[in-house]
């Protein structure tokens, strides 16, 4: 890997950028995704979490939660708002919005 | 910036619990106006793992009471020159904020804002459902009754505030510790003066003339240490962003009738959320960040109903952050200890804003 | 985000003492003087 090497392409973060944020005094996966934007597009981490583990290693940076993976969230698969929402219409417990607006006054 | 190695000292004026945006933010004006101060900022994580790292990035004077509307001004205020003075990109977008109302309660509930922010003199505008379209052609608002719309509200990314505060703040001198839990806090004297005893989880120990309580939501756990109870509690908030789109839309966009809020980043992502009256899985009295589908369903419906052409937008992220929450919701978490033996007289020590 | 401008009302009264009217009206005292406040209704999100 050269400084110029892509650890997280989706958001265009490079090892030169991850150096920084080490030298900024951040020293694990979840503060360096903060500090850099790595990880936080379209793959999540899919992509650039084993880069990023890779570099932290060589450059020696240690310590028992520095090379724990930032936090899964959802959607594990990709799904539309439109059939998400098409899912709330058929569930009662979730009022669709076009029906008879309350305002709540509180 | 904040370290998990930096050394501190073994008594200051000021030690500053939690390295939020609301901390560090005091830790940087203080050292400011007072160099000579010795201030300590002590965050249990990292320094944006909190609230101040999992918000949407709202930043509006359209509040409905008049002492939040001008301070809101104010922040609006500073954030105009605030890149330069912290010397970052805090991506801060004023695109305005466009509220709806599709009921006659709602309705009400804006014109009686408007007026609210005409006697602190926040330019926020009435709408017609017309307008509200020119401003943003792609809403549906086919169910709007009124809508406002202020000019100066406006969106940032909530990560740079804090590294912007923390760096400056430490180049003032101020410590700021990262990873480094407070196990004890009591009441303690030194040198004449009263004051604190702080134990951290590391093993060490400061003194602190004065504390300042800046957890947020996790503020009652510093608070039962001192014996104080307050009625501040954590309210989970959920959120998602989409994948990014080509810049479309200025303003942030509330739906008051279901609390459903959406803006678009200047990284091109939807960010957006809706009220949950009840917070799946239940009300905690500490914090917690899960999501739900609940949640997720509730803002798509709402969300593809105001906006149409979300319903082909694919989520990329779902999370949640804490809301401080008093009984009034009016701030009630940044409480400072000061001077405790002229406070006993409530909730046994003197606690500010 | 109310944490720039309140940023400077705390650090003033952290420096001098003076007190902004919202620091005042934010007093902890108020729950345990049960002291009726105008509940903010919006609350976004």
């Amino acid at each position: 890997m050269t400084t110029r090497t892509f650890i997280c392409r989706c958001e265009d973060v490079t090892v030169k950028d991850c150096d920084a944020a080490i030298e900024a005094g951040f020293e694990t996966i979840e503060e360096i995704k903060r500090f850099t934007g790595m990880g936080t597009g379209p793959c999540q981490g899919r992509e650039c979490m084993v880069p990023l583990c890779t570099l932290l290693q060589e450059r020696g940076v240690e310590g028992s939660d520095a090379l724990a993976p930032f936090t899964a969230r959802p959607p594990a698969a990709q799904i539309s708002l439109g059939a998400l929402a098409d899912g709330a219409r058929e569930s009662t417990a979730i009022p669709t919005p076009t029906s008879s607006p309350e305002g709540e006054d509180s | 910036m904040g370290r998990r190695d930096a050394p501190l000292p073994e008594a200051v004026d000021l030690a500053i619990i939690g390295g939020g945006v609301m901390g560090l933010a005091t830790a940087y004006e203080l050292s400011k106006r007072a160099p000579e101060r010795r201030i300590c900022v002590i965050e249990g994580s990292y320094l944006v793992s909190g609230a101040s790292g999992r918000n949407g990035g709202g930043v509006r004077s359209q509040w409905g009471d008049a002492g939040n509307v001008a301070i809101m001004r104010e922040s609006l205020a500073i954030c105009r020159g605030l890149a330069q003075t912290l010397n970052i990109n805090l991506w801060f977008r004023r695109g305005g904020y466009l509220f709806l109302a599709r009921s006659d309660a709602s309705a009400a509930r804006l014109a009686r804002n408007i007026a609210v922010h005409r006697s602190v003199g926040a330019p926020t505008e009435q709408l017609t459902a017309r307008e509200a379209k020119e401003l943003v052609p792609e809403l549906d608002v086919s169910n709007v009754r009124a809508a406002t719309f202020n000019s100066e509200d406006g969106v940032v990314f909530p990560w740079p505030f804090v590294w912007g505060y923390a760096s400056e703040a430490s180049a003032r001198g101020v410590a700021i510790r990262t990873h480094t839990r407070v196990t004890g806090l009591g009441e303690a004297r030194h040198a004449g003066h009263d004051g604190y005893d702080l134990t951290l989880h590391t093993g060490e120990s400061l003194w602190a003339r004065r504390v300042l309580n800046a957890t947020g939501a996790w503020s009652p756990v510093l608070n039962e240490m001192l014996g104080i109870d307050l009625p501040n509690r954590p309210h989970r908030h959920e959120i998602i962003s989409t994948e990014p789109l080509k810049p479309f839309l200025d303003p942030l966009v509330v739906d008051l009738d279901s609390g459903l809020y959406f803006s678009q980043s200047t990284r091109g992502e939807i960010v957006t959320g809706v009220t949950m009256h009840d917070v799946p899985g239940g009300e905690d009295d500490r914090v917690n960040l899960g999501t739900s589908l609940e949640f997720l369903e509730r803002m798509a419906a709402n969300l593809t109903a105001v906006l149409p052409l979300a319903r082909a937008l694919h989520p990329v992220r779902q999370w949640s952050g804490p809301y401080d929450i008093s009984p009034t919701a009016t701030p009630s978490s940044v409480a400072l200890l000061d001077t405790p033996t002229s406070s006993r007289c409530v909730a046994s020590r003197v606690m500010d804003s | 985000m109310m944490a720039p401008a309140v940023g400077r009302l705390l650090a003033a009264y952290l420096h001098d003492g003076t007190r902004h009217p919202m620091l005042e009206r934010w007093r902890p005292e108020r729950f345990a003087l049960g002291q009726s406040q105008r509940r903010e209704d919006m609350i976004i999100g």
